[in-house]
C-alpha cells in the first residue's frame, strides 16, 4: 500500500478533515490522566504517549447494550428481545502497535476462532466501523515489552495506517482498504525513498533499544498442569494481590465480561460489561460453591489464561501484547514479566 | 450476521412442580417460530440458557429429547434471581431460549456397547434426555443393555417419577431407582448411588457409563467404577459452572484451558484427570 | 543500604529466627521504580527480601491475617498502627497478643502519581532520594523535585506520623501535629452550591473504571461480600453509570465513617488518579465535629457508629 507524507504542521488540519465522516478520538489529558478522548485541537497532544486506557473500550466498550425490550404487556412485541448494534464509525489517533496488536488478538476469540461457529457481532461491527491509526513507538517506554510477547513498537497488525516521526514530519504508510478511505479525506504528497529508508531506520533503532533476554513465550510452551500446580508461586502473589480489576481493566487483551439486564419503568436493556478474573464473583455458583474462592486461585486463572490457556487455545500466541500497563500500574507491584519467568514447571 | 447472543422466543406451555419441597419446576417450552425450532437442533446432554425479560439468562440442562419434537423441557431449580423469578411465572407468559449450547454425551461411541447411567438429586435432566433419546425405536437398536441408577434423598425428590415407573415395567432397561434411606410409603430399593451402582453395575467390558449429580455422588462414584474396572475413557461426567455466553468467550467457566461451555459440559474421566480439580 | 532497610531486616530475622512470630509483614524491593509490593517474610532467610522507602504507600493492615491464631509482626507508620487499633477494636485481630508493631515514624510518604505529573510522564526509569529532594530520571529528562511537592495529600495534612502502638521502633520518633487543619479538601467542597457540588463530584468519577482497587486496598473493607456485590437483593447497577458510581463511592465513604484513618490507600491503589478521600475526609471531619472522635488512637473507645450512647447527639435524626 501507498507511503505518503504529513508535515507535523498540517495534523490538525488533516484530522479536521475527517471529523465529518468519522467520530474522531485521540489522546489528551483530563485531570492529570491521558486517555483517549473525542479529539479537540486545542488539547491534542503532539508527541507519542501511552493512554492510561488501551484501545479496547472501542472495540469491547466497558458496557456494551446488546439488546431492547418492553415489558409492557400491552406492546405486541412484549418481551422480545431486540439487537442494538453500535452504528458510529471511528477514527481513532494514534495508536501504539501494541495496542492494536490486542485488537487482532481479542479478535481471535470474539469472531476468528474457527472452533467457534458463533461469530460476536458487536465485536465485529465495531472492528469494521473503527479506523486505527498508529504512531510507532520511537522511543518504547521503560515498562514495555511488545518484543517480547510477539510484537514490535512499529508493528502493523491491526492497524489500518501507521505513523513514523521523521522530525518534521510523518512518514504515513497506508495499511488497509480502511486506511486508504481516510488517508484519501486529505490531500498527502507521496513520501520519496529515502523518507521510507528514514522511517526504516527509527523503527530499527526503536527495537534495538528494547532489553533482551526476556521471553514471556516461555510458559507457553510447558505442561499445564505443572504450571497450575505452581504452588508456592501462586500462593506468594496471591499473598499481596487486592483482587481488584485494576490489571484485568487496563489490559487491551483482557476481554472477560458478564450479562446483565436493567430495566427503568417498562423499558429493558440486556447489556454485557467488564468481568473480571480477579473477583469472587466471577465465578460464585448459584449454590454458594466457588470453584475458584482463594485469591491464590483467582490470580493464578489471570497468568494461567494470559500465558497458557489462551495460545493453547489460540495458535499459541499470548493473550498479551507487553503495552506494560499492569506493570506500571498495579498497586502491589505485581508484574507480568517476573511472573512469567517464574512460570516453569519442574 | 446472526447474533449469538439473542434467544428464541418461546412460550410456556405447561408448569409443573417437580419435586414435593417445591424448589424444582418443569417448564415445558413451544417455539413461538418453527423456523427457531428447527434452529434448535440438538442432542442429549446440551444446555440451554433461559431467558427472562428484565431479570437475565440461566444456563439449564435440556431435559427434553430430541426424539420427542415440538416442545423443550427444562427442570429449574431454585436458586438465584433468574430461576426465582422463574418458578413465579406461568404458562403462556413469554420468555427466550438460546441454544442448543456445549457438546453431548458421546452418543456415536455409546454405539453398540452397554450403557450405564448414573444420576442422583436433581442433576437428573440430561439423564433423562438420553434415556428417552435412547429407548426411542429409531435408536434403540444402536445400543445394548441399558442399566440405569437413579438416588435422591426421599422419594418426593426424584425427578420424573411418572416416566421412572414407565421405564421400571419395560424389559429393555433396567432401573435401579434408590433413595439414600428408609421412607414411609417407598417400597423400593434404598442406599446411597455409590453403593447401589456397586451392586448393579455390569462388567466394565463393552460398558460406557454417564454420570451426573452432586459432587459428593460424583466424588464416591468415581472409585466404584475404578474398582469395577472401568477405564478413564468408558466414564463420562456433566459438569455445572457459572456461566454466561455459553460459547467460550466470556470466561468464567474454564477448567484450565477448557471451557465447560464450549469443549463440556460432558468430559470423559480421562480429559479430569488432566485438567485442574477446579469445578 | 537504607539504615530502615537493614534495621527492618535485622528485627524481622530476629523476630522469626527466635519463633516469637510467625509472620512478619512488609515490603519487598519493587520491580519499577516508585512500586509499591506488600510482602510476607515466613523465614529468617525470607528478611532479607524486606524493603522499605518512600512509595510503600498500601497499607499493610489490610494484608495481615484477620481472626487468625497466627502471631505477626507488622512494619508500620502512624496511620497503618491506627488502622490496627480498630482492627483490635473490631474484634479482627488481638493487637495486644498477636501483633508485634514495627513502627517507622513517617516523613510523608510519596504519590507516585504526583512524581508523573511533576516531570509530565509516566515513563520513569529511576527515582532517589535525598534530603528533602527527588530527584526522577526517564525517557529524555533528569529532573529534581522537592518532597513536598510530590507528597502523598494524605501524609501532607496527616497529624499522626509516630505509631499510636509500637513495639519496636525502627527508627526514632518524630513530632506529631495533633492540631494540623486538615480540611482544606472539605472546606473546598462545601463552600460549593449544590448544583457546583454534584458536577464536581460527576467530574471527578467519570473516570471511575468500577475496578474496586479503592475498597480492596482498604483495610476497612473486608465485608465477606460488598453491599456492591450482593445479587439478592440487587442494591447497585453494575456498569459504570454516574448514579450507580457515585452511589458505590458515597455508600463505601459511609461505611468508613469513624472508622477511616485516613491512610490514603484507596488514592494511591487508583488506577486513573481519582482523589476518593474528598469523600472519606467529609465523613472523617463531620465524626470529629460531632463526637470529637478520630479512629484508632487508643484500644478503648470504639467507634461512635458502632456504639449507642444515650447522650449521642441527634441533630441530624
Amino acid at each position: 500500500m501507498s507511503e505518503l507524507i504529513l508535515k507535523k504542521a498540517d495534523l490538525t488540519a488533516f484530522l479536521d478533515a475527517l471529523t465529518g465522516a468519522y467520530q474522531v478520538w485521540a489522546p489528551a489529558e483530563v485531570d492529570g490522566v491521558v486517555d483517549y478522548q473525542p479529539y479537540d485541537p486545542e488539547t491534542l497532544i503532539r508527541e507519542k504517549v501511552r493512554p492510561r486506557l488501551s484501545v479496547k473500550k472501542f472495540f469491547h466498550p466497558q458496557r456494551e447494550n446488546m439488546f431492547k425490550y418492553t415489558l409492557d404487556p400491552a406492546s405486541e412485541e412484549c418481551n422480545l428481545m431486540k439487537e442494538t448494534l453500535p452504528q458510529d464509525k471511528r477514527v481513532i489517533f494514534g495508536v501504539s502497535s501494541c495496542d492494536a496488536r490486542s485488537v487482532v488478538l481479542n479478535g481471535l476469540p470474539f469472531c476468528n476462532d474457527p472452533t467457534n461457529e458463533r461469530k460476536d457481532v458487536y465485536y465485529q461491527t465495531r472492528w469494521d466501523n473503527t479506523v486505527l491509526i498508529g504512531w510507532g513507538c520511537d522511543e518504547p517506554c521503560v515498562t514495555c515489552f511488545c518484543h517480547a510477547t510477539g510484537g514490535h513498537p512499529f508493528g502493523e497488525e491491526g492497524l489500518d495506517i501507521i505513523l513514523t516521526d521523521l522530525g518534521e514530519k510523518f512518514l504515513v504508510k497506508v495499511l488497509t482498504d480502511k486506511g486508504r478511505a481516510v488517508a484519501g479525506l486529505y490531500q498527502l504528497e507521496e513520501a520519496r525513498e529515502e523518507d521510507a529508508k528514514s522511517a526504516a531506520k527509527v523503527a530499527e533503532k526503536a527495537r534495538a533499544a528494547m532489553p533482551g533476554g526476556l521471553k514471556m513465550g516461555q510458559p507457553a510452551g510447558q505442561d499445564m498442569m505443572g504450571l497450575y500446580g505452581l504452588e508456592e508461586l501462586w500462593e506468594e502473589i496471591g499473598s499481596r494481590c487486592l483482587n481488584c480489576g485494576v490489571c484485568t481493566y487496563l489490559c487491551p487483551t483482557c476481554y472477560c465480561f458478564d450479562i446483565l439486564d436493567e430495566i427503568k419503568g417498562q423499558e429493558g436493556v440486556r447489556f454485557r460489561i467488564w468481568d473480571a478474573c480477579m473477583f469472587p464473583l466471577y465465578t460464585l455458583h448459584g449454590t454458594g460453591h466457588n470453584p475458584r474462592a482463594a485469591k491464590s486461585a483467582r490470580v493464578r486463572q489471570r497468568f494461567m489464561h494470559k500465558l497458557k490457556y489462551f495460545p493453547d487455545r489460540h495458535q499459541k500466541k499470548l493473550s498479551c501484547v507487553g503495552c506494560g500497563r499492569c506493570v506500571v500500574y498495579c498497586p502491589v507491584n505485581i508484574d507480568i514479566r517476573e511472573v512469567a519467568s517464574r512460570m516453569k514447571a519442574s | 450476521m446472526k447474533n449469538p447472543y439473542l434467544p428464541y422466543p418461546v412460550r410456556i406451555d405447561d408448569v409443573s412442580v417437580a419435586t414435593t419441597d417445591r424448589a424444582l419446576r418443569t417448564y415445558r417450552l413451544v417455539f413461538l417460530n418453527q423456523e427457531d425450532e428447527k434452529a434448535f437442533d440438538y442432542l442429549p446432554g446440551q444446555f440451554a440458557e433461559l431467558s427472562v425479560t428484565g431479570k437475565g439468562e440461566i444456563p439449564i440442562g435440556i431435559a427434553s429429547s430430541p426424539t420427542e419434537p415440538g416442545h423443550l423441557l427444562f427442570t429449574v431449580n431454585r436458586v438465584g434471581l433468574v430461576s426465582s423469578y422463574l418458578h413465579n411465572m406461568k404458562a403462556g407468559e413469554i420468555m427466550g431460549v438460546r441454544g442448543p449450547l456445549g457438546n453431548t454425551y458421546p452418543l456415536d461411541l455409546m454405539k453398540g456397547k452397554d450403557i450405564l447411567i448414573i444420576g442422583g438429586g436433581f442433576a437428573f435432566t440430561t439423564l433423562r434426555s438420553t434415556i428417552v433419546y435412547l429407548l426411542d425405536p429409531k435408536n434403540r437398536g444402536d445400543y445394548g443393555k441399558i442399566t440405569v441408577v437413579y438416588g435422591a434423598r426421599e422419594p418426593g425428590l426424584l425427578l420424573y417419577k411418572d416416566e421412572l415407573a414407565e421405564w421400571d415395567k419395560r424389559d429393555d432397561i433396567e432401573m435401579a431407582t434408590t433413595i439414600d434411606r428408609e421412607y414411609p410409603g417407598w417400597t423400593g430399593r434404598t442406599g446411597f448411588v455409590p453403593a447401589v451402582a456397586k451392586e448393579v453395575c455390569p462388567p466394565a467390558h463393552n460398558v460406557i457409563a454417564l454420570v451426573c449429580g452432586p459432587p459428593v455422588m460424583i466424588k464416591f462414584t468415581q472409585p466404584v467404577l475404578d474398582e469395577a474396572g472401568y477405564k478413564p475413557d468408558q466414564v463420562f461426567n456433566s459438569l455445572e459452572m457459572r456461566m454466561k455466553c455459553g460459547f467460550g468467550l466470556c470466561g468464567r467457566c474454564n477448567i484450565g484451558n477448557k471451557y465447560v461451555c464450549k469443549d463440556g459440559p460432558v468430559f470423559s474421566q480421562a480429559q479430569l484427570n488432566d485438567m485442574p480439580k477446579e469445578y | 543500604m537504607d539504615e530502615i532497610v537493614l534495621k527492618i531486616r535485622q528485627t524481622a530475622k530476629e523476630l522469626l529466627s527466635e519463633g516469637k512470630v510467625d509472620e512478619v509483614w512488609g515490603f519487598a524491593e519493587p520491580s519499577i521504580p516508585m512500586g509499591c509490593r506488600p510482602y510476607v517474610a515466613r523465614t529468617p532467610e525470607d528478611a532479607d527480601k524486606l524493603w522499605w522507602d518512600s512509595f510503600c504507600v498500601m497499607n499493610l493492615a489490610n494484608f495481615v491475617p484477620r481472626r487468625s491464631d497466627k502471631k505477626f509482626a507488622v512494619v508500620a507508620q502512624g496511620c497503618v498502627s491506627r488502622n490496627l487499633v480498630v482492627h483490635h477494636l473490631e474484634g479482627q485481630l488481638d493487637l495486644k497478643e498477636q501483633v508485634t508493631v514495627l513502627g517507622v515514624p513517617s516523613i510523608g510518604m510519596l504519590d507516585a502519581e504526583a512524581v508523573r505529573q511533576a516531570v509530565g510522564s509516566v515513563e520513569i526509569s529511576e527515582v532517589s532520594e535525598e534530603g528533602g529532594k527527588v530527584r526522577v530520571k526517564g525517557l529524555g529528562f533528569d529532573k529534581t523535585v522537592s518532597r513536598l511537592e510530590v507528597m502523598r495529600d494524605s501524609c501532607k495534612t496527616c497529624r499522626f506520623h509516630n505509631p499510636v502502638v509500637c513495639d519496636i521502633w525502627i527508627k526514632d520518633k518524630t513530632a506529631d501535629e495533633p492540631n494540623k487543619d486538615k480540611n482544606a479538601r472539605v472546606d473546598q467542597v462545601e463552600a460549593l452550591e449544590p448544583k457546583e457540588r454534584q458536577a464536581f463530584f460527576e467530574k471527578m468519577f467519570s473516570r471511575c473504571l468500577r475496578c474496586y482497587a479503592c475498597r480492596n486496598a482498604c483495610p476497612l473493607c473486608y465485608c465477606e461480600t460488598c453491599f456492591v456485590d450482593e445479587s439478592k437483593p440487587q442494591w447497585l447497577g453494575k456498569s459504570v453509570e454516574m448514579s450507580d458510581t457515585l452511589s458505590f463511592h458515597f455508600l463505601r465513604a459511609f461505611h468508613c465513617a469513624g472508622r477511616c484513618t485516613d491512610c490514603g490507600a484507596c488514592e494511591s491503589a487508583c488506577p486513573v488518579g481519582i482523589p476518593v478521600r474528598y469523600l472519606t475526609r467529609k465523613l472523617e471531619a463531620d465524626i470529629e465535629a460531632k463526637y470529637g472522635y478520630q479512629a484508632g488512637l487508643d484500644l478503648e473507645t470504639k467507634p461512635p457508629m458502632s456504639v449507642y450512647l444515650p447522650d449521642d447527639t441527634d441533630d441530624f435524626m
